[in-house]
């Protein structure tokens, strides 16, 4: 066990110390700084600012006060000199003549149509009011007047369940997508590279008459996994940063605000389900790429190896990206539970609600006894895989492994 | 104590090792030699259980397991390190692998180094190095843990005469520490200068086996070197003499039958007349070789 940690520590450690592990984990930070920046300081006036309304109606007012859009201000002075501030983009006027409400905007701009509504709404509640009391009605005939239509949803899923309306699930599908195929990906090809190599260097027999080639391939497995937390942590941490720090940002807290329900409710979905499938999908997927990188003499050949892992996850993800618009067909319900694309689909199938969790459960039970299989079998033959050094292929250094 | 009892290996239809037994006694030098493909190799491959055999392996008295690991310092026949790695990091790895602290590597590595003669610093890379500065510095990272069992695939290819001797010393500083060694080698002088015993194998058999000095003189003193005017064809009708065979310095080199006719041989020759050079061994280990090899090898 301690021989399994030291090869875990040394994978780790050559890996990280890198240039391009380095540069692979940054780079997203530095992209989104920068666009981040560059939005920042162009968009800097145009974001986070109210409308100034001006009223003498205590139920405008009160509502005025509720609203994210507006601000109240007591004079038509002090809310031009607000706006001559740029403190805020333009204001509204509200006068009541004999009852009637009527109102101006004042702006360099047109009003947006959300905003505009919202006041419109306001007005209408308050005009109302004015309309009844002027019209001096009976307790019971105001009654009558006030009632209202009665609206009930009653939504059948009759037709094939999809997501393309719900921003939240298209939210948590595209970001569990693109995680997962970013993780793959990488990590596919960093542990085909890394065995690789060290297959070419052709040590394998010194560290062998020193451990069980099955217990080193552990520690590799456990080594590269070590890889992958550290590069989800920093992503987690810097995502957490923003998460966190992004209401006391200027002009960046209005939008988060906004957003921050759907963000919260899409973590929900991916921390369930979907996480548990990427750690399967990605352990799986990261076995595999060992056998692959074992199989070949030579590291420059370790590309090629992966590919047929690689076309095997780009139809994992091609045809979950389908699933946006196709929905849950029967060839989805069946690749659910095939290990290795399961991991792209079945989570897929639960965000949009056409899985149930015992079904998410049982796939997962198929793909975690894949995973577990294939890591017994694969860390069995291993050792001959890689002793097997002669530039004979793929496929003969297979055969050859199972001969010895 | 090694010992290797029935071993037979195949890789799928073809067999490799026919029924090899050998035993390295503690604090000796087995030798092995052989053709190439004739299983040195897959030998030592048993013997760490790179490969599946039958037959039964045990060093002192017990099965190999986990716990000998530690003990084992092998030197493969394919030599390489990690380029990349600086020498003080890839003896570290490795050594740390055989359960030898970290820290303890650091302060015996320079001296490691400078008895072998190995140019440069720890901290150098190990691509900066000429590849025998390499070989040298795999061997120490096989010989820094101080194991009991030493397992060298040819440890003296790709050497000059210069680190082959060096090379040698170590192995003899090893053996008087008490170490257990076993090597191969193609060239039969290295292990008759280095060894107590040899096992020689053709083909997967084992052909001879014994200490060096028996076997040598169970061939009997069938060698005589001796300087003289005759001619092969005249050499060759003397009694007992199954071959001669010209040496390069004016020497023939008659092979006999038996000992037994040196004698007889001695008297033909020198009967009335001045013999500068009469010399009567037995076989060199290189002779016996090819002869039990036959005569195609290498
Ligand atoms: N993994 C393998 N698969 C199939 N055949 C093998 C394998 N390893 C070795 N052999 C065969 O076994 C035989 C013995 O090989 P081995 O490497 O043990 O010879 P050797 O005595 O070490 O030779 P050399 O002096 O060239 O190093 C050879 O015929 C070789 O082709
Ligand atoms: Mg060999």
């Amino acid at each position: 066990m301690n021989k399994i940690w030291l090869v875990a520590k040394e994978t780790y450690r050559r890996e990280v110390k890198t240039w391009s592990y380095l540069l692979m984990i940054f780079a997203p930070f530095l992209f989104f700084f920068l666009s981040f920046g560059i939005g920042m300081m162009t968009a800097s006036n145009s974001d986070g600012n109210y409308i100034g309304v001006v009223t003498a109606n205590p139920a405008l007012k009160q509502a005025v006060k509720k609203s994210d859009d507006f601000d109240n201000y007591a004079t038509k002075a002090k809310a031009q000199k607000a706006y001559k501030d740029e403190d805020i983009d333009g204001y509204v006027l509200v006068e009541q003549n004999n009852n009637q409400l009527s109102a101006t905007y004042y702006s360099s701009e047109k009003m947006d149509d959300d905003v505009k509504s919202e006041l419109m709404a306001n007005l209408h509640a308050v005009q109302q009011q004015l309309n009844l009391s002027q019209a001096k009605l009976t307790a019971k005939q105001s009654q009558v007047l006030a009632t209202q239509v009665k609206f009930k949803q009653s939504v059948k899923h009759t037709e094939k369940k999809s997501f393309s309306s719900d921003p939240v699930k298209q939210i948590s599908f595209w970001a569990l997508l693109i995680i997962l195929y970013m993780l793959v990906i990488t990590y596919t090809q960093v542990t085909a590279q890394d065995i690789a190599t060290e297959k070419g260097t052709k040590m394998m027999e010194v560290i062998f008459s020193s451990m069980p080639g099955g217990d080193y391939f552990t520690g590799k497995i456990l080594g590269i996994f070590g890889e992958i937390v550290t590069q989800v942590l920093i992503y987690v941490i810097g995502f957490a940063g923003v998460y966190f720090a992004a209401p006391y940002i200027d002009g960046f807290s209005g939008v988060f605000k906004q957003y921050k329900p759907m963000i919260d409710q899409a973590i929900g979905n991916l921390a369930s389900w979907g996480l548990l499938f990427t750690i399967i999908g990605l352990v799986l997927f990261i076995i595999f790429a060992a056998f692959c990188g074992a199989l070949v003499a030579k590291s420059e050949n370790a590309n090629k190896a992966v590919g047929p892992l690689s076309t095997l996850m780009l139809i994992g993800f091609l045809f979950t990206l389908n699933m946006s618009t196709s929905g849950d067909t029967m060839f989805a319900q069946v690749l659910s539970y095939v290990p290795f694309l399961s991991s792209f689909v079945m989570p897929a199938r639960v965000i949009m609600g056409a899985a149930s969790n015992w079904e998410a459960a049982i796939s997962a039970v198929i793909a975690l006894a894949a995973t577990v299989g294939s890591f017994i079998w694969i860390r069995k033959i291993y050792p001959s895989l890689i002793l097997q050094t002669d530039d004979v292929g793929p496929w003969q250094n297979f055969k050859r492994s199972l001969l010895n | 104590m090694l010992k290797i009892e029935h071993l037979n290996k195949s890789f799928g239809k073809t067999q490799v090792l026919f029924d090899v037994s050998l035993n390295v006694p503690d604090g000796r030098i087995l030798g092995l030699v052989g053709k190439n493909g004739s299983g040195k190799s897959t030998i030592f491959h048993s013997i760490l259980k790179f490969v599946d055999y039958t037959g039964k392996i045990s060093i002192d008295g017990h099965t190999f397991s986990a716990k000998d690991y530690d003990d084992i310092g092998y030197l493969p026949e394919e030599r390489s390190l990690m380029p990349k790695l600086t020498i003080a990091d890839q003896v570290s790895f490795l050594a740390s692998l055989k359960g030898m602290p970290a820290k303890k590597v650091k302060e015996e590595l320079p001296d490691w180094m400078s008895r072998l003669a190995v140019k440069g610093i720890p901290m150098d890379k190990i691509k900066s190095l000429s590849k025998g500065n390499q070989q040298k510095v795999q061997m120490i990272a096989t010989l820094i843990h101080q194991p009991k069992l030493i397992i060298l695939d040819e440890p003296f290819s790709g050497l000059d005469p210069v680190n082959v001797d060096l090379m040698k010393q170590l192995i003899l500083e090893e053996k008087r520490q008490g170490a257990t060694i076993i090597f191969s080698d193609h060239d039969m002088r290295n292990v008759e200068e280095l060894c107590d015993d040899v096992v020689m194998i053709n083909d997967g058999r084992i052909v001879l086996n014994g200490p060096v000095n028996e076997i040598k003189n169970s061939f009997g003193l069938t060698r005589i070197f001796v300087r003289t005017d005759k001619g092969v064809a005249e050499l060759m009708t003397l009694p007992g003499v199954k071959d001669v065979v010209l040496q390069n310095n004016g020497v023939k080199l008659l092979i006999l039958k038996d000992e037994k006719y040196g004698k007889e041989i001695f008297d033909t020759l020198s009967a009335g007349q001045y013999i500068q050079t009469f010399d009567q061994e037995p076989p060199t280990l290189d002779e016996i070789f090819k002869m039990k090899a036959g005569a195609r090898h290498e």
